[in-house]
């Protein structure tokens, strides 16, 4: 019966609906685009370039689920980018380096937040943009916002096998990594824990603090690796490369089904969240619509898929009391 | 081993300006069953609240927990040392399903490493079968009534080694039949050497349960009792400062017909229901959880389309498509969950008082009336003497108890014509339950028809000439209260 149960969840909920305007979508795109959509070069292509946003959406959706938000990600990836890079120009290094230096940089730079965050009585939204402000106007003064390229070869000569490896192997890691701490882990859950009902968490012993940390942390870490795909892409570090593009990756995340006041999300949910975004831009490049229109098309996809949602749960709720009637 | 599990020597706690605790001196033995009483706002919850550890005292005050003294404000240390607690306001996690809810204080625990869902489900289903109820534990709490979720608040403390156990108000939601598995429980509990503490409003309950009674008033501890020199008599004279003591008042209601309900029928929540409420008539729905009156009512007050039958306002039929059309009908309804469905904690008290009547405290410019506003507000507060009180409070810095009578001001003050009470005085101490018991009289002796739904055998022989029993969705009899005595009646509404 369990299992039924659960199966008769699912099918009423959120991500089931994701799972099929994805494949709803994606058949229309391939008959749109005379199939151009559905060739392997273009499936690549495309989860290659929207790998990036994918690992930093799956830090936001750690903050997200523990009832804060976070605006700074970009300013912190934009951080974690420049010391790889600066590292790469002056020291050389190899990868497995450059990967622990931007996810430490984007996990420091998390771990401030986490304080702010915990020792200041002020919303998340508001310490996030502050910590941006911040954060991207020291950069402009110590960079001058000058972009950095010519990285060493190891970098630079990218083969196909590398280039997958780095970006869709990194966004599968982490979405794995980020699936087995949310579920299996005690961390994971008092991430849940605090997200739904943060004084109840705390009077069962949960320290709010260790929590703020790694939630943080952890979105600064995904940040900075997010930042080093970008670059490792583009060959090149700078801060306008990621400045701007908070909505993309925040769009996957509440596409991928949280609640804003904390408490609910999966990571089943924004990676389809991620696919979505991924499909909806990638599909109008091909068909050939203006960009402008993307933010608008995202904007009413969320809309509906939420409007969907909430008529499903009624409707269930009408046919429950039904079946009641007949026992 | 000492006697005393827990001490609290000249323990004071201000909240703000508030004097919440004062130089309170308390002691729990080891392996006992302590009931704490008072009026809402003494201090009962706060005191819990300093054992556990979840705030800070004051200095120079001391907290012994089995013989060390403890820092104050650190939950993790009491619950090491064995404290577990329901809160009044259950702090469950809505987020989460039941099973995790319930399993939750032991996953804290170091010795268990990483998250085994198997024994998240295991776990919380060996409690649920020790308490003989049935949850559904995929069901997030959200989703449950709140005497569910009062129950999966219990099953989260039985499901932990506790050593010492503390319920404040566990019991508010629920009705005898809920009541006595957990009063079985406790016992049993008791006998494996558990030591108990235990709050509650119902003063039934407590001389059945309870070793040893405190009372606390404003504050401060009265006296500590044995069971046997005490009598609910004398305990609601302690409490409160004054004689109560309840009689049926009735007076005769006029003959317009306000409201008729005909062969109402929702699903499984209440089959052809039935029944008419005249002008000035005080109506009794009582019956068991689940038999369907918190339904019923919620129906009548456009929450809850039925699926047939009809609903008649002065003898015309009405189709309620939501509440605001029930309420521009003038009816209102204070609903069983107040703390969830009434009260914005965050705003002040006169803001959640007239919340429900802003659109008729307009001024020339059509701006809010600040002072009516204030007047108003400050009547309730009078009225149902909200403790400590100033309307700009924030309805968050209330007691639980006091907090159930905002939401009651918020209504009464729209002067509806049909008023349902759902539980109306549930975790509200005796003194003010008598004031709210005059008020609805007062209310409906100026033409006001009231149906009020209880599973309090007395608060409905007492208050209502006339009561509908409800069963498993049903009107299963309808009884004359000034016919037959007190036991009769609760005689009657047991036997459905
Ligand atoms: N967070 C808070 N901020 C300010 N004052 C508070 C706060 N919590 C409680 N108080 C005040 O402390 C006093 C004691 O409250 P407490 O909750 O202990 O009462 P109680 O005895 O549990 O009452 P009830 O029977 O209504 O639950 C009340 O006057 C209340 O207004
Ligand atoms: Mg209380």
């Amino acid at each position: 019966m369990n299992n039924k149960t659960a199966k008769n969840k699912f099918f009423k909920s959120y991500e089931f609906m994701l799972l099929c305007v994805v494949i709803v979508l994606t058949i229309v795109l391939a008959a749109a685009t005379g199939g151009k959509s559905i060739k392997p070069d273009n499936i690549i292509d495309m989860l290659t370039s929207y790998s990036a946003y994918g690992v930093i959406a799956v830090g936001c959706l750690f903050v997200i689920i523990s009832g804060g938000i976070d605006i700074s990600f970009m300013a912190v990836a934009a951080v974690a980018q420049y010391l790889m890079a600066l590292y790469m120009l002056n020291m050389g290094g190899n990868f497995v380096v450059i990967y622990i230096i931007s996810i430490g940089a984007g996990a420091g730079l998390g771990l401030i937040n986490a304080v702010l965050v915990n020792r200041l009585k002020v919303p998340t939204l508001i310490i996030t943009i502050a910590t941006m402000n911040i954060i991207y106007g020291l950069m402009m003064r110590f960079t001058s916002g000058v972009r950095l390229h010519g990285f060493p070869g190891w970098f630079s000569q990218k083969t196909e096998a590398s280039l997958l490896f780095v970006s869709v192997g990194t966004l599968a890691a982490a979405l794995l990594t980020a699936w087995f701490i949310l579920k299996r882990t005690k961390m994971g859950r008092r991430v849940y824990a605090v997200g739904g009902n943060i004084e109840a968490a705390k009077r069962c012993g949960v320290s709010v603090l260790s929590v703020h940390l790694f939630v943080y942390g952890f979105a600064g870490a995904a940040a900075g690796t997010g930042a080093l795909i970008k670059c490792y892409l583009s060959q090149q570090a700078s801060i306008e490369a990621l400045y701007g593009d908070e909505m993309d990756v925040l769009a996957m995340v509440v596409l991928g089904g949280v609640s804003l006041s904390g408490g609910k999300g999966s990571v089943f949910g924004t990676l389809l969240g991620i696919v979505l975004v991924a499909l909806l831009s990638n599909g109008m490049i091909l068909v050939g619509v203006s960009s402008y229109w993307k933010d608008l098309v995202i904007g009413a996809v969320i809309l509906i898929s939420f409007c969907i949602t909430g008529w499903r749960v009624l409707a269930a709720k009408k046919q429950e009391r039904k079946e009641g009637a007949a026992e | 081993m000492e006697e005393k599990i827990i001490g609290l020597k000249h323990v004071n706690k201000h909240y703000g300006g508030v004097h919440a605790l004062k130089d309170v001196d308390f002691d729990l033995n080891r392996g006992e069953i302590h009931c704490l009483i008072g009026q809402n706002g003494c201090g009962k919850s706060t005191m819990i609240k300093v054992i556990s550890g979840v705030i800070d005292v004051d200095e120079g005050s001391e907290v012994i927990l089995d013989g060390k003294k403890c820092r104050g404000g650190s939950a993790r240390q009491a619950m090491n040392n064995g404290v577990r607690v329901i809160y009044q306001d259950l702090s469950l996690f809505p987020n989460l399903t039941v099973a995790e809810n319930i399993a939750f204080d032991r996953h804290e625990d170091k010795s268990i490493k990483g998250v085994s869902w198997p024994q998240i489900f295991k776990q919380a289903e060996e409690v649920l079968d020790r308490m003989d109820i049935k949850l559904e534990l995929e069901s997030l709490v959200e989703e449950l009534s709140i005497a569910d979720r009062q129950l999966v608040a219990i099953a989260r403390a039985l499901a932990t080694n506790a050593r010492i156990l503390i319920m404040d108000e566990p019991t508010s939601s629920l009705t005898r039949k809920e009541v006595n598995v957990l009063f079985s429980i406790i016992k049993s509990l008791q006998e494996k050497g558990m030591t108990i503490m235990f709050v509650s409003h119902k003063l039934d309950e407590i001389i059945e349960i309870a070793e040893r009674i405190t009372v606390m008033r404003d504050g401060k501890i009265i006296s500590t009792f044995e069971n046997k020199d005490v009598d609910e008599t004398n305990l609601a004279h302690m409490i409160s400062g004054q004689e109560i003591s309840y009689q049926q008042q009735f007076t005769a209601c006029g003959d317009e017909v306000i409201l008729e309900v005909e062969g109402l029928t929702c699903g499984r929540q209440y089959k052809d229901i039935s029944f008419s409420l005249k002008k000035g008539e005080i109506l009794g729905i009582i019956g068991l959880l689940g038999a369907g009156r918190t339904e019923l009512a919620s129906s009548i007050f456009g929450m809850n389309e039925p699926e047939s039958g009809r609903i008649l306002l002065h003898g015309e039929e009405v189709h309620f498509r939501s509440n605001r059309d029930a309420i521009a009908k003038r009816i209102a309804y204070v609903p069983e969950d107040r703390l969830l469905q009434g009260l914005v904690l965050n705003q002040s008290i006169e803001n959640n008082t007239i919340i429900s009547i802003i659109g008729k405290l307009k001024n020339r410019l059509g701006l809010i009336d600040k002072k009516g506003a204030r007047s108003i507000t400050r009547k309730w507060i009078d009225e149902l003497h909200i403790k400590s009180a100033v309307p700009e409070i924030n309805a968050s810095a209330m007691s639980g108890g006091n907090q159930q009578k905002i939401v009651i001001s918020k209504w009464l003050s729209t002067e509806p014509e049909i008023l349902i009470l759902d539980q109306p005085t549930n975790g509200i101490d005796i003194a003010a339950k008598n004031t709210i018991y005059e008020l609805i009289r007062e209310l409906a002796k100026k033409g006001m028809s009231i149906i009020m739904i209880s599973d309090e055998a007395a608060e409905i022989y007492y208050n209502c000439p006339r009561a509908l029993v409800m069963h498993k969705g049903k009107i299963v009899k309808e009884l004359n209260t000034s016919t037959i005595t007190e036991g009769e009646f609760g005689r009657e509404v047991l036997d459905e």
